[in-house]
């Protein structure tokens, strides 16, 4: 008796099977590259969505911190019941000296804040010789300190984003201003004018939106709290020290990001599925006689199914590669387009969340197809024209 | 004349809920409680609009240090049950205050700018801080606040009702850490007179109104602000 020839085609996944399905899938990646590309790139679409967004939120908050850190105060003081985000300004100005005389503090200074344009385009007004005193002063690239009641000094993003150089004249806050200097950016603010000018033009005379203590030792900073908050009408002053803002920055919600980001991974994993989905359905149905062939020839249900999933895992693995090397790209626009009003950073530790998530939504989306393909009669799949 | 900064208080959404509120806390009575809340469910009906002139006091407990500012104010029956007003600060700090039924805007004349507030989310806050004085009746008066020690006084010389009024809103406790409001009404006009407000930390607001007109038509342009102004959505 001769011997019963065995399948032609592995019965299910093993170490030739998965030899097998390789090069199928690569074979079938390859015969149809549009197609393939098509769906690397809309897999990429919601994996590049959630790096940009955190990439934004982390970006904005660094920069931020950075700012507030250059600031080289200890202790930050704002009126009652605002927030770290509150602009304006909101305690009279005489606060700033009755700080000063607090025990431990050597430097007091009032500023004041004013949006311009947009919320995340904020210009402060200081007493430059204060700054100086408490942080060292500006990075200068190029110009310097006010010279008149006129003067503007903005940082290198922002001279960038409005193609402006030292001596130009910008318009901001409804007034025609001289650009006196350009700072290194993540020191204080984007765009600084001197105080009382601010305080003039923002209605705000005699008041500051917040002021920022440098202590004679910054060991005393929880002490020096506690006595401000123990003195009558102190009490619900917002006082924190620098450690607690910076880390209030960095744990903090502004404008509901967390919410955004969740919707914006909600949509990655819907359009991961659906990319997923049609693109391996349309692949059992282009395939329908190879498939019938396979199974003619004694593939399993596993081996077909393998064969799908794998496929759409590979697109999907190729969409988080696309996706992180546009977040990048991303992030070059940004910088090349406005880089003071947003400020993007690439989040490593993203890389493996966003894919994962695009990529379980992928595989996911192909199961159904998969499953079709598996369960197709191999005589009807042969005379399927 | 604005000495000071006239601006408002805490965060900006609290702030302007505390703008609101300084503006609009109101009278009650000359005669007993009951009284007095009746006549101004009376005058409540019939009310269309009030101008006046304004004066805040804005103490600082923390340094002990009094800003002023003063201005005019229009109030405009806009439908039933609902007001909307303008107060004008003028002075070095000059600004403008507009609050309708969906939002607030605020205007800072020197940089041409609007800073508009959706008030949909304070909707409760800014209908009771808005209907106080002007316009409100007694009714909705007693159902915002906790009214106690109602006493015959005298305000600028004239006849008043003073009452002290407790908020019952928690978000006016939380938010602008307000303790409790007095309020003086005009026996003769049942217009606010004056009102005290106390915040948590010692600080005080007192507004006073004066050249009061009761019962005039206001035009809904009156309540525009420059349609040439920069807007921008705070919230």
């Amino acid at each position: 008796m001769g011997r019963r020839a065995g399948p032609a085609v592995p019965r299910g996944v093993g170490k030739a099977g998965s030899r097998m399905i390789s090069r199928l899938v690569l074979e079938n990646l390859r015969h149809k590259p549009v197609r393939t590309l098509l769906s690397v790139l809309l897999i990429a679409v919601p994996v590049t969505l959630i790096l940009c967004l955190v990439g934004l939120s982390r970006g904005m908050l660094d920069e931020s911190v950075r700012r507030a850190r250059s600031i080289g105060a200890d202790v930050f003081v704002r009126p009652p019941g605002s927030t770290m985000f509150t602009l304006g300004g909101n305690m009279p100005e005489a606060v700033v000296a009755a700080l000063a005389k607090m025990p431990h503090v050597a430097i007091a200074m009032g500023v004041v804040n004013q949006s311009v344009g947009s919320l995340s385009l904020v210009a402060t007004g200081i007493s430059l010789n204060q700054f100086n005193r408490m942080s060292g002063g500006f990075t200068f690239l190029r110009g310097g300190p006010f010279r008149g009641p006129d003067d503007v000094i903005i940082d290198d993003y922002y001279a960038d984003q409005e193609h402006k150089k030292v001596g130009d004249s910008i318009r901001l806050l409804n007034s025609d201003w001289r650009i006196c200097g350009i700072i290194a950016h993540g020191m204080l603010a984007r765009i600084v004018f001197p105080l009382d000018v601010l305080q003039q033009k923002t209605g705000n005379r005699g008041r500051v939106s917040q002021v920022y203590l440098k202590l004679d030792n910054s060991a005393n900073t929880a002490e020096v709290i506690r006595y401000i908050k123990d003195q009558p009408g102190w009490e619900d002053y917002s006082i924190w020290s620098s450690q607690e803002f910076l880390s209030l920055v960095t744990t903090s919600d502004p404008g509901g990001l967390k919410a955004f980001t969740a919707v914006v991974v909600g949509i990655g994993v819907v359009i991961g599925f659906l990319v997923a989905y049609l693109s391996m359905y349309m692949a059992v149905l282009q395939r329908t006689r190879e498939i019938g062939i396979l199974k003619s020839l004694g593939a399993s249900k596993t081996f077909i199914l393998g064969i799908i999933l794998t496929e759409a895992g590979v697109q999907g693995l190729g969409g988080c590669v696309v996706g992180v090397l546009l977040s990048y790209g991303s992030r070059w626009i940004i910088r090349l387009l406005v880089p003071a009003s947003l400020t993007m950073q690439i989040v490593e530790e993203w890389w493996p969340i966003a894919g994962g998530i695009v990529l379980a939504a992928t595989v996911f989306g192909a199961m159904y197809p998969g499953m079709n393909a598996a369960r197709q009669d191999p005589i009807e799949a042969l005379s399927y024209e | 004349m604005n000495k000071r900064g006239a601006r408002p208080r805490a965060d900006r959404a609290g702030a302007l809920a505390g703008v609101l509120l300084a503006f609009f806390t109101q009278p009650a009575r000359a005669q007993s409680a009951d009284e007095l809340l009746a006549r101004l469910d009376r005058a409540a009906a019939s009310f269309t609009g009030a101008k006046a002139d304004i004066r805040r006091a804005i103490y600082t407990a923390a340094i002990r240090e009094t800003d002023l500012e003063s201005g005019a104010i229009l109030v405009r029956r806009s439908s039933p049950g609902q007001v909307e007003f303008r107060i004008d600060i003028t002075g070095d700090n000059a600004y403008s205050l507009v609050v309708g039924a969906k939002q607030a805007e605020y205007y800072h004349p020197m940089i041409n700018e609007v800073e508009v507030y959706d008030l949909r989310r304070y909707r409760d806050l800014a209908q009771t801080l808005m209907a106080l004085g002007f316009g409100m009746s007694g009714r909705d008066i007693q159902a915002n606040y906790a009214i106690s020690n109602v006493r015959r006084d005298t305000t600028s010389g004239q006849p008043a009702t003073a009452m002290d009024l407790a908020p019952k809103s928690q978000e006016l406790v939380d938010r602008l850490h307000l303790q409790r409001v007095e309020l003086w009404i005009s026996d003769a006009s049942l217009a606010p007179a004056q009102e005290k407000v106390y915040f948590r930390d010692g600080d005080t607001w007192t507004i006073n109104y004066s050249n009061v007109q009761m019962n005039i038509k206001i035009p809904a342009s009156a309540l525009e602000l420059p349609k040439n102004a920069r807007r921008e959505k705070r919230n």
